[in-house]
């Protein structure tokens, strides 16, 4: 028995080492969302909000039915949608967030200051699969840089609330 | 080393790593879905508004809900509302703690054992009615066998309530709230006018106040404070001077310009005493009163008869040159009124209503009218009736709290176990773990305010007709229930008149029906802004009326939007048309000169009459309770609806430093013969009980007497609210006439 | 640029404390227990003290918040810059930096920066009545009244979105919002026809504890004639 303690350590070294050097894995979204065939329409029909308030919305079932009758194709499963006909929740997970401490306003930063929603999020327009995770990591060297170059403000307590 | 390393070695720790990398990738992801899922401190959501009516007073302040993602998060004042424009008091900016109370009552329950734990049973509200309107019918036919107490309110879904218990052959009781209607009595024995009276504070110059918690409650608490803010500053007249002539140092006094320490029956002596200087000075325009006059002679010749300074002087203890200063004063004040407190006795109110109408207030800018039409209140008082349960002259066999105000009165019994103890079954309607929680055996919550429909008649303040009506601005969060859907599935399964007596099925439909009435009234407007209001009121007293609406629908669904009704029109010589139609002013007369009482010399228990009589002359020895104490209740109280608010418990004690206490006023000199410091521990004992308070000192009380906040709540209430004590009515006992009571102070 | 300031008129000031709970439930200060009160851990942003004012009978109850400083003694010994004042005159607290030493409390003559003890902590069913737009304080930061900042920001962007400049009544904070005895008046100090401007100019202004040169941004309008 004494034998396999070595074999044990090295495994649970392995392991969270594996964890500790690799960035968060990316999560699994309920439905294989192909943003790039979606690239007709603006962000914000499905995103609501993402123009006129703070908060970009996460769609739900109700915006997906307004344009499909039925099932788009094999990537979405029979069971997923039938969760989205009878109008259930999806349980998306929201990938991009800022800290607590931050107040982030999306109308300030797209239909105010025109800043595009790639510079953010990524190009959605080339992705074939849901978003795993943040397309672009946001610091708040990130922020200042765009802010010193906009001219927007730099006082700290303009976003940290 | 390589030596060592075998096949079976190599193949196991290939194996380990193996191992540790899925297992570490497991973690990896279980990390990652556990990140995503972590409730983070939301992003700001979508904000929307709705309108709703405060409740926490019978002054019905228009509120704004603010909803973030359709959660109620913060409370503003309704900028179209007459009454609060925009503004909100302590309490009602404290509201929203009752909607979210951790410890609010989750739905309806039978209490299962009353001694030792109490153990309740959730019912479903099928059962619940079933279970109570079962107890009502057997108490029907027996005469007061149903016994209902409420707070006073005014409005459709208040006469729904009246007429349902009614047609149940239930006696009915109100708690009385401090408004303006409790004054319209004393006015009409002085006026003939029926209504309540509206003090046009705003307006004034100079206000001589007779214990009226100015700053505090008085009337309707929001409307006030603006008007007492523009009396002080506004544009157009000088700053207003205030004396408030108070019991003690009131956060009205602290505010006044002049305090004078009295006692409400000094008060009444003090009153006259100014009244006869204005009369012996010849201060008043006789010429404007002789219309009106009635008898006014006679009442001149008593009261400057009895009522000389010297007399007034030596009964109340204020000096003979204060008193000329203030009927001086009053009479030069280019628009002085005379304020009083609504729960002043009723020979209080008759002086200073007297004095309203010597210096010539009535139907004056600055002064006093009446606002008559709105029902006229004859109501048993809630409390008196508590009081003849707790003693057991009265016993119902069933027993209704429509809410705890009753319980929450200065005079209500200290001991609430004794009340249950003489009904067959308690059932209490209040949405909160409060005072009639505590005591009932059935639990019926109802809906809270802003859940509610709501449609009531806010007390009177403003010069007009209102009505606030506005529909619930969030969803119900606990199975509580509608109060007028209550009473229909009651009424239906009670049957007979108690059924026929409802006709709505839930307070929307009261709600609805109102509206109509005030769509075919043609006349008034939804809730409108000043300017607006302004040129209703142009409008309709040039006989137009402008209908604010195409369609009976658009007019409700304005008035819901708005939160209220508004007929700005106002008739303001009301008072003079009513004293010309009785004959002119019928003066209350004095009979007998003011009795000079030595407050320090009066034996202050009934105990220490017996002991007086026994033991002549008395012993040198100090009396074993020295200090008179009066106990008043601070304006942050709620009198109806939630105690547990720990917003408004962190304002106790404000501003001397002591957040969260109860705490003894007492005038520095007496509190040094004892030791006591400023802001020391002290205890209080009574004949019946001691309790512990923090002291503070206060310059200008009467040596021998000391006040003493109270606040309601009990060891059963909220988490909250229990941690506020002790019950200081414990002090007088059962006895409220024992009130202000004999105790003694020393440091504990 | 304004500079935002702040008078309370004590003349109208009726000491009612609507605005003491609507700075509370404004910004998300947690309540106390009658332990943690006693104990001078009362969490509050904005409460009455009593000062003896000259000509007065009896102490005044002073509406006290943070003074916005324009020579604010916090700032000087915050060894992080997590204090500081901002172009607008506001004196804002950023939390991430706040490092808890409490220099800035001692510094501050008013008493009104309050370290949080503990964490914030709400009853599970009272968490949603919690203001988005406001974040918790973890334990060990200081906070203090920033004037409502965040509704001079929420207010900006509703100003420009609608392409219009901000107006006066755009922005109040939350405790001249509700006020009854319209008491308090808020507005931008460097606008000559503001109302502040006008209101501060009153032979009856003066600042507390103005002789200690931290030059705030609080006005007090004195009681009587």
């Amino acid at each position: 028995m004494r034998r396999l303690v070595p074999p044990v350590l090295v495994a649970l070294a392995v392991a969270g080492l594996w964890i500790l050097a690799l960035p968060a894995a990316p999560v699994d979204q309920p439905i294989a969302f192909n943003h790039a065939r979606h690239a007709a329409v603006a962000c914000a029909v499905c995103h609501r909000g993402a123009e006129t308030a703070a908060r970009a919305g996460i769609p739900q079932s109700n915006v997906c039915t307004r344009c499909h009758a039925t099932a788009p194709d094999r990537s979405v499963s029979a069971r997923a949608w039938s969760d989205v006909a009878a109008g259930r929740p999806i349980a998306w997970r929201q990938v991009t967030q800022v800290p607590e401490h931050v107040m982030f306003s999306h109308r300030r930063h797209t239909s105010l200051a025109q800043l595009a929603c790639a510079s953010c999020h990524g190009d959605a327009a080339a992705r074939v699969t849901p978003f795993g995770a943040p397309a672009t990591r946001i610091a708040m060297t990130t922020c200042l840089s765009c802010h010193t170059r906009e001219g927007a403000s730099e006082d700290c307590a303009a976003c940290h609330r | 080393m390589s030596d060592n390393l075998t096949r079976r070695d190599f193949l196991l720790y290939g194996g380990a790593t193996i191992a540790g990398v899925t297992l570490g990738e497991l973690g990896r992801r279980t990390l990652a879905a556990a990140d995503a899922r972590a409730a983070a401190w939301p992003s700001r959501g979508v904000e929307t508004w709705a309108t709703t009516v405060c409740r926490e007073c019978a002054g019905g302040c228009g509120v704004r809900v603010r909803l973030m993602d359709g959660v109620p998060v913060k409370l503003e004042g309704n900028p179209l509302c007459p009454v609060a424009r925009g503004k909100l008091c302590a309490k009602g900016q404290a509201a929203i703690e009752s909607y979210y109370d951790p410890d609010r009552l989750v739905g309806p329950a039978r209490r299962t054992a009353r001694s030792g734990q109490p153990a309740w049973t959730r019912l479903t509200s099928t059962e619940a009615i079933a279970l109570a309107a079962e107890r009502l019918r057997q108490a029907i036919a027996t005469p007061a066998g149903i016994v209902v107490l409420a707070a006073d309110e005014r409005g459709p879904l208040a006469d729904a309530w009246t007429r349902f218990w009614r047609a149940a052959n239930a006696r009915l009781a109100w708690t009385p709230m401090p408004t303006a209607a409790r004054l319209g009595p004393r006015l009409e024995v002085l006026t003939g006018a029926q209504g309540d009276p509206v003090f046009d504070l705003e307006r004034a110059t100079y206000v001589l106040s007779f214990g009226a918690p100015i700053v505090e409650d008085w009337l309707s608490g929001v409307w006030t404070q603006r008007s007492f803010g523009r009396f002080r500053r506004g544009s157009g007249h000088a700053r207003g001077r205030l004396v408030q002539i108070d019991s003690r140092r009131s956060a009205t006094a602290r505010k006044a310009d002049e305090w004078l320490a009295a006692t409400v029956e000094q008060q009444v002596i003090l009153a006259y005493g100014v009244a006869s200087v204005l009369l012996r000075e010849n201060r008043v325009d006789r010429a404007k009163l002789e219309p009106l006059a009635g008898n006014f002679d006679a009442f001149e010749r008593q009261v400057t008869t009895y009522y000389t300074p010297d007399n007034v002087a030596s009964a109340t203890g204020v000096p003979v040159v204060t008193i000329l200063r203030l009927a001086r004063e009053l009479a030069s004040a280019s628009r002085p009124l005379v304020a009083v407190n609504a729960d002043a006795p009723a020979a209080l109110a008759d002086a200073v209503f007297t004095l309203d109408a010597l210096v010539g207030a009535f139907d004056r800018p600055g002064g006093v009218f009446a606002k008559t039409g709105d029902p006229v209140l004859d109501r048993a008082d809630a409390v008196e009736a508590l009081r003849d349960v707790a003693a057991g002259r009265l016993r119902p066999k069933v027993l209704v709290f429509g809410d705890s105000s009753p319980l929450r009165a200065l005079d209500a019994p200290a001991d609430a176990s004794a009340i249950a103890a003489n009904c067959d079954f308690v059932i209490s309607l209040s949405p909160y773990l409060d005072e009639s929680a505590a005591i009932a055996d059935f639990l019926l919550p109802v809906d809270v305010a802003i859940e509610s429909w709501q449609a009531m008649l806010p007390a009177t303040a403003v010069a007009a007709d209102l009505v606030a009506v506005t529909r619930p601005a969030v969803p119900r969060r606990l199975e509580t229930q509608d109060r007028a859907a209550l009473l229909q599935s009651l009424g239906t399964a009670i049957g007979g008149s108690v059924e026929a007596a409802c006709d709505w099925r839930s307070s929307e439909d009261v709600v609805g029906a109102e509206l109509k009435r005030l769509a075919r009234a043609a006349r008034g407007t939804p809730y409108a802004t000043t300017y607006e209001t302004n040129w209703v009121r142009q409008l309709e007293s040039g006989g137009w009326w402008a209908s604010p609406a195409d369609s009976e629908q658009e007019f409700v669904d304005r008035v819901l939007t708005v939160g209220g009704w508004i007929d700005p029109w106002f008739d303001p010589n009301q008072l003079t048309e009513a004293l010309h139609a009785h004959g002119g002013l019928a003066f209350p007369i004095p009979e007998s000169p003011p009795a000079v009482r030595d407050v320090a010399a009066s034996p202050a228990t009934s105990e220490e009459v017996a002991l007086a009589a026994d033991v002549v002359p008395a012993p040198v020895e100090p009396p074993r309770f020295p200090l008179k104490l009066f106990a008043f209740t601070p304006a942050t109280v709620n009198p109806a609806g939630n105690l547990n608010q720990p917003a408004l418990f962190e304002l106790l004690g404000q501003p001397e430093g002591k957040p969260w206490r109860l705490w003894v006023e007492l005038n520095p000199e007496t509190a040094a013969q004892q030791d006591i410091a400023n802001g020391a521990a002290v205890r209080i004992t009574s004949a019946h009980a001691s309790i512990d308070a923090v002291a503070v000192h206060v310059t200008g009380l009467p040596p021998e007497t000391a006040a003493l906040s109270f606040v309601p709540g009990g060891p059963t209430d909220g988490r909250w609210a229990r941690l506020v004590g002790p019950d200081v009515r414990q002090l007088w006992g059962e006895d409220p006439a024992s009130r202000p009571c004999a105790v003694r102070i020393a440091r504990s | 640029m304004a500079r935002w300031g702040l008078v309370i008129d004590l003349d109208r000031c009726t000491g009612c404390q609507a605005c003491v709970v609507a700075c509370k439930h404004e910004n998300n200060v947690p309540f106390s227990t009658p332990e943690t009160a006693r104990g001078g851990r009362l969490m509050t942003w904005l409460q009455l003290v009593a000062a003896d004012l000259p000509g007065r009978p009896t102490a005044s109850a002073l509406p006290l918040m943070c003074q916005q400083c324009d020579r604010p003694p916090c700032t000087d010994v915050c060894p992080t810059s997590a204090t500081y004042l901002n172009p607008e005159g506001i004196v804002a607290q950023i939390y991430p930096r706040c490092i808890g030493c409490r220099y800035c409390t001692n510094a501050c003559p008013y008493a009104v920066k309050v370290f949080n003890w503990t964490a914030p902590d709400w009853p599970d069913a009272m968490a949603p009545m919690r203001n988005p737009d406001v974040s918790l304080r973890p334990k060990g930061v200081v906070e203090t009244c920033t004037f409502c900042h965040h509704r001079l920001i929420a207010a900006r962007e509703r100003a420009r979105a609608a392409g219009r400049e901000i107006a006066p009544d755009d922005y109040v904070p939350a405790c001249v919002a509700t006020c009854p005895a319209e008491a308090m008046v808020f507005g931008d100090l460097s606008d000559p026809h503001s109302e502040v401007a006008a209101l501060a100019g009153s032979p009856r202004a003066f600042r507390w504890m103005e002789e200690l040169g931290t030059q705030p941004k609080v006005i007090y309008l004195r009681e009587g004639e």
